[in-house]
């Protein structure tokens, strides 16, 4: 009986860490080639949930016209964060935090027009991608929709590896990240480039958002509890680096359900909380961190 | 202060800067009799008070401090929940002074608990992580039983609860004690604390440099901080008679966050300017709350790009052009140096070059004066000691490229050691091994017997040694004068608290540190720049400034590293004078150099590095005299000397 | 001066930072399989007039820059690498934790249509020039010394095959070995007939690898013209040590 309890904790806490992985693999991707942290993205994802949230349950749209239409939707955001939150700041010498303040301010925005767009309705569940059905794995039974965020996690870690290491643009962002001057004199255009990691990044949470949609239904405030929590999944991870990002957020969702499980209901937020804390004090470049934030 | 106005040559509309905010306080007060006096209106008018203290608090953190505490607003929640659950269970006991101090001893230990590992990382980390923390904390009360749960704790059902002070009185008072906050931040920014921590917030290599201790005076803004923002809990509590969840938000704080920059942190009346008008807009303009963050959001955004620092800035530009401020700078061409100028790069170099050729006259900060007198300035710190600072075996190396290969130095006191090689020998390197920004790969370093190598960065300093940098760190937002005392209070001193409160020990001390500061600078011929701002100087003043400010320190040892770079020949020569008097005083001066003729005209002893190592030591006749180093230093093919 | 049209033809340059100007009017040309040393003191304005040939602007710049007869002053630095030119700023600056293989693929991100096999070919080449990078091929670059760091430095400005190829003191602060092996690789590639400019600390070995050489002083040059005829010409060596102070137009030495 214990067993079936953590068993159930611990597959519910790797398919909301695989949320929390998600947000964290798309700070990653703007934060690799832009030493950029774009505190904005869980409110990205909070805005895709929206747009699923009018196709599936509003307009009855299939499936694939939601993902479509998430995508479309939270790229074109992504854009234009980069054009008028983001880009005066690249243009200046790396100095403050005003690009923080910026993408804060932004994701500020976004929020309350989401607020405002959906009124007072009540929160109401998502049909999910793969149906609403259950697996049944060693005695425990796991919802389809936290598999397939599980293994869309996966699948988005291992392409971006890919990227990274074996295509050209990948090669360049890496590039640009280290050195933007040295990247402009050899012809690659620094702009373009984050302009290219913003839409990348604005797939990866679209993608996010699609498969996060029947986890947390219409709930648009969220945003920035998502956004707040990928960042301590990179903490715990380590900035910079992809397979942190899947790790950190996979104990950080596997800890809450813990927390939640042996010391107290209710209270998950008080284990992100202490978590993060605790890393920070011992470990501070979390577990495969690579490179230092933009910083003060 | 009135001395160095009248030099200034003021008069005019200048006592409207005081009569100005003088009037905003007067208006402040009388509020209720102008926008309603209801019970409701008040309660209002008080809660947005109380939100202006957490204002001052972050400012103090944030604006001078540099610390990004954005979830004040978790600090603030833990305060007025500690106060609000301690007179649920006292109602009888607790008034207005006890629940703020309640607030502010619960929010103090709180705020260090999300400061504490956070510091440890870096700035950032503790924007997101206070930021979570305000977050976490009404999300944890929402479910709290203990707490109220959702419904929070109202004041007014707890029986035998009955408030002393309310109505008029209440708001008299709740604005007094804002003004009080405000008073002290403003007292606590201009003491030897507040200089502490505008250093920090410059650049942690120039606080270290004299001699402050990075961690504990974060620890420090963050606590003060802390503490007020618990107190405005308390405040809170006593004038809302309630506390629940939704008090206080994430949401709140970026309203906070918002408030700071639109007004322009950094000064003291900005963030309450700011934090009134956001404020005030989400209290009163109730109709259209709902669309609020897009407002405030836009609003941020707008202020984050093109008014980074704020109203009060432009406000002050507006002053000064109306003759009511003084001006802050004059003689540089364009106006304001651009403030990327002083931190280095490529920007540097070239503002470096436009400093004005010609020695004196208008735009160099140097008056045109005959050959001085330089006064002694025999060392204070470290002088109990004679030993020299002596450098053995250093060794360093970064990933593949050795900087520092194996390299002994010596620089006694009293002596002029000159330290030249091509870019890359590791000259830098080497002083930045001593100053303890890097470590020690191997090899020893030490002052006499003492060593040097394993104590931290700020060590240094207090060891009594004081350096200046490649390009000049100054505290830009603050005067010449202001950028000196600070290492002048390093050795005179005093508690912290006695600064801060102005107790008589305080004052005296205060004084003498503004007077040492300002004798040193005035030696240096800086009299007519002490009031301006640093980010007005040109180039070779600002070099001097810094240099003022490592003799300020009276240390034993005094390292410069290429201090000659863009000086004109006046200051070159000026700069000349000050390393022999340092010498002629006891104190023992290292000199970086590129400028090789120099170098050799005024060291005793001069070491050549080539790609790390050792190339040549000794004097400087010897030097000119050795034809290798000059073979593999300049690659020339004969001596030093030049023909002819 | 060669006879033909020079491939870089700067003229009049001025660059600033704000109002203020750190390069006051230069003009200067280098024409194909020679190569050319602008040397000077620190400050002198070097360092910005090639940053500012490279399409990396500080501030206004009336004056011209052409490569090949083409006007590019206007052009922006992918523009300038289209049209021939490349540049190694100071430091011997790499993408450190990229390894020296994708370091030196980068150099040739402009061509990246042609290909990886294209690429590869020409990287060969680089290989050819500097040996030691090949056994240094899947090595991050961050762990190579700073000799190495240079190599693979230039080796990706020629990964985009220029015509014009700009160094900022290539040698500074490294082992005579290094030294004497990159002016080697500078004299192979001036002989294959790339134009090169470079700015030396070191005035003799300006003068020792170079064709022409220009002065620059407070952001004007002074002096210019055949280096052994400037080898001669003692107030070369006294201006950039600073001990004489020049304020005379251009004049050839």
């Amino acid at each position: 009986m214990a067993v079936t309890l953590f068993l159930t904790a611990l597959v519910a806490g790797l398919a909301v860490g695989s949320v929390y992985g998600l947000i964290a693999l798309s700070y990653t991707v703007l934060f690799n080639s832009t030493s950029i942290f774009n505190i904005a993205q869980g409110d990205l994802m909070m805005a895709g949930v929206l747009v699923s949230y009018f196709c599936l349950d509003r307009w009855h749209l299939p499936q694939i016209v939601a993902l479509l239409a998430i995508i479309a939707v939270v790229v074109a955001l992504s854009l234009i964060e980069e054009r008028v939150a983001v880009r005066p700041f690249l243009r200046k010498p790396g100095i403050g935090l005003g690009w923080f303040i910026a993408t804060l301010a932004f994701s500020l925005v976004i929020e309350t027009v989401a607020s405002n767009i959906y009124g007072q309705n009540p929160v109401v569940p998502i049909p999910g991608a793969l149906g609403d059905g259950t697996f049944s794995v060693a005695g425990v039974h796991v919802a389809t929709k936290f598999i397939l965020a599980f293994v869309v996690m996966i699948v988005v870690m291992v392409a971006l590896e890919i990227f990274y290491r074996r295509t050209w643009l990948g090669t360049a962002m890496r590039g640009v990240a280290e050195d933007r001057e040295v990247a402009a004199l050899r012809g690659i255009d620094a702009l373009r480039i984050s302009r290219l990691a913003f839409v990348i990044a604005g797939l990866v949470t679209a993608l996010a958002a699609f498969v996060v949609a029947p986890i947390v239904s219409s709930d648009v405030t969220v945003g920035l509890t998502y956004g707040l929590k990928g960042f301590i999944a990179l903490a715990i991870g380590g900035f910079g680096s992809l397979r942190g990002c899947v790790l950190g957020g996979l104990l950080l969702g596997v800890a809450e359900q813990m927390f939640d499980l042996y010391v107290t209901s209710n209270y998950e937020i008080l284990a992100a909380l202490i978590l993060v804390l605790i890393v920070l004090a011992v470990r501070p470049s979390g577990l495969f961190g690579t490179r230092a934030v933009r910083e003060v | 202060m009135s001395e160095l106005a009248s030099r200034l040559g003021f008069g005019g509309r200048t006592w409207l800067r005081w009569a100005i905010p003088a009037a905003l306080i007067i208006v402040l007060y009388i509020v209720p009799q102008l926008g309603g006096s209801s019970q409701f209106r008040l309660g209002e008018y008080e809660e947005v008070l109380s939100f202006l203290v957490i204002a001052v608090a972050l400012n103090i953190a944030m604006g001078y401090g540099g610390q990004y505490i954005l979830g004040i607003t978790a600090v603030f929640a833990v305060g007025a929940y500690g106060a609000i659950l301690a007179t649920k269970y006292h109602p009888q006991g607790i008034g207005l002074l006890a629940m703020c101090m309640i607030g502010a001893v619960i929010g103090g230990v709180g705020g260090m608990i999300i400061g504490l590992p956070a510091l440890r990382v870096g700035g950032f980390y503790l924007a997101l992580v206070s930021l979570f923390a305000a977050l976490a904390i009404p999300t944890v009360a929402q479910k709290w039983a203990f707490v109220g749960a959702d419904t929070g704790i109202p004041l007014y059902a707890v029986l035998g609860y009955s408030p002393k002070l309310s109505g008029e009185l209440l708001y008299v008072i709740v604005v007094s004690l804002v003004l009080l906050a405000t008073l002290f931040s403003w007292a606590l920014v201009h003491s030897r604390v507040g200089h502490r921590f505008v250093a920090l917030h410059t650049s942690e290599q120039l606080a270290t440099s004299i001699g402050i201790t990075a961690y504990r005076t974060k620890l420090l803004a963050i606590g003060i901080s802390s503490v007020l923002a618990g107190a405005a809990g308390g405040i809170y509590v006593y004038t809302q008679q309630f506390f629940a969840p939704g008090s206080s938000s994430v949401n709140f704080a970026v309203l906070l966050l918002a408030g700071m920059v639109i007004g322009g942190g950094g000064s003291i009346t900005g963030p309450l300017i700011g934090g009134a008008i956001i404020l005030g807009i989400n209290q009163f303009f109730t109709s259209l709350q709902q669309y609020n963050g897009i407002v405030f959001g836009v609003l941020l955004l707008l202020f984050a790009i093109f008014l980074p620092n704020g109203l009060l800035a432009r406000l002050n530009v507006l002053g000064e052009r109306l003759g009511i401020n003084p001006p802050r700078g004059f003689g540089v061409p364009g106006g304001r140096a651009p403030t990327a100028a002083a931190t280095g790069g490529a920007a540097a170099a070239v503002a470096a070059l436009a400093a004005p050729v010609n020695g004196s006259g208008p735009g160099t900060g140097l008056a045109a004066q005959p050959a001085r007198q330089l006064p002694a300035w025999p060392p204070v710190i470290g002088a109990g000691d004679s030993g020299a600072l002596v450098v053995e075996g250093a060794r360093r190396a970064f990933g593949g490229v050795t900087a520092v290969d194996n390299v002994d130095l010596t620089v006694k006191r009293g002596q002029i050691h000159g330290l030249i090689g091509s870019n890359g020998s590791g000259k830098t390197t080497l002083l930045n091994l001593i100053s303890r920004f890097y470590s020690l790969d191997a090899g020893q370093i030490r002052i006499g017997s003492v060593r040097l190598d394993d104590k931290p960065p700020h060590a240094v300093a207090r060891a009594g040694i004081a350096r200046t940098f490649q390009s000049p760190k100054l505290m830009l937002r603050e005067t010449a004068l202001e950028n000196v005392i600070p290492a002048v209070e390093l050795r005179v001193r005093c508690l912290g608290l006695e600064s801060v409160l102005r107790l008589p020990r305080g004052i005296r001390v205060n004084r003498q540190a503004r007077a040492e500061a300002l004798e040193i600078l005035e030696t240096l011929g800086l009299h007519h720049v002490l009031a301006q701002e640093a980010s007005s100087l040109p180039h070779g003043t600002r070099r001097l400034v810094e240099l003022a400010r490592a003799i300020a320190l009276r240390p034993s040892f005094v390292l410069l590293d290429e201090p000659a770079a863009g000086l004109s020949p006046v200051e070159l020569e000026l700069l000349a004078e000050v390393c022999q008097n340092l010498a002629r005083s006891g104190v023992g001066v290292l000199l970086i150099e590129h400028n090789v003729p120099m170098v050799l005209s005024i060291a005793d002893t001069v070491t050549c590095l080539h790609q790390g190592k050792t190339l040549f030591q000794g004097t400087p006749e010897e030097l000119r005299a050795n034809t290798s180093v000059a073979s593999v230093f300049l690659g020339l093919d004969e001596p030093l000397e030049t023909p002819s | 001066m060669s006879a033909a049209d020079p491939l870089l033809d700067v003229s009049e340059l001025h660059a600033g930072y704000g109002s203020l100007q750190a390069v006051a009017g230069i003009s200067l040309q280098v024409g194909a399989a020679e190569t050319v040393a602008l040397i000077g003191r620190n400050g002198a304005g070097k360092t910005t007039s090639l940053l500012a040939i490279a399409g990396l602007r500080y501030g206004r710049f009336p004056g011209s820059v052409k490569l090949g007869g083409a006007d590019v002053t206007r052009a922006t630095p992918r523009e300038l690498v289209d049209a021939g030119l490349a540049h190694v700023p100071e430091g011997h600056r790499i993408f450190a934790s990229l390894t020296v293989e994708e370091n030196l693929l980068l150099g040739a991100y402009t061509r990246r249509r042609a290909g990886r096999k294209a690429a590869a070919a020409t990287m060969e080449r680089v290989f050819d020039l500097f040996p030691i990078l090949r056994t240094y091929a899947s090595r991050n670059a961050g762990f190579l010394s700073g000799g190495e760091q240079q190599m693979v430095a230039i080796g990706q400005a020629l990964m985009a095959e220029p015509k014009v190829l700009m160094l900022d003191e290539p040698t500074s602060g490294l082992a005579p070995m290094v030294v004497r092996t990159i002016y080697d690789v500078i004299g192979r590639l001036r002989d294959q007939g790339l134009a090169v400019l470079m700015v030396e600390q070191s005035v003799p070995r300006a003068l020792a690898n170079s064709n022409r050489c220009y002065v620059m002083e407070r952001g004007r040059i002074v002096i210019s013209g055949d280096s052994m005829v400037l080898a001669q010409n003692e107030h070369v060596f006294a201006i950039v040590r600073g001990t004489e102070e020049v304020s005379a137009p251009a004049r050839s030495g």
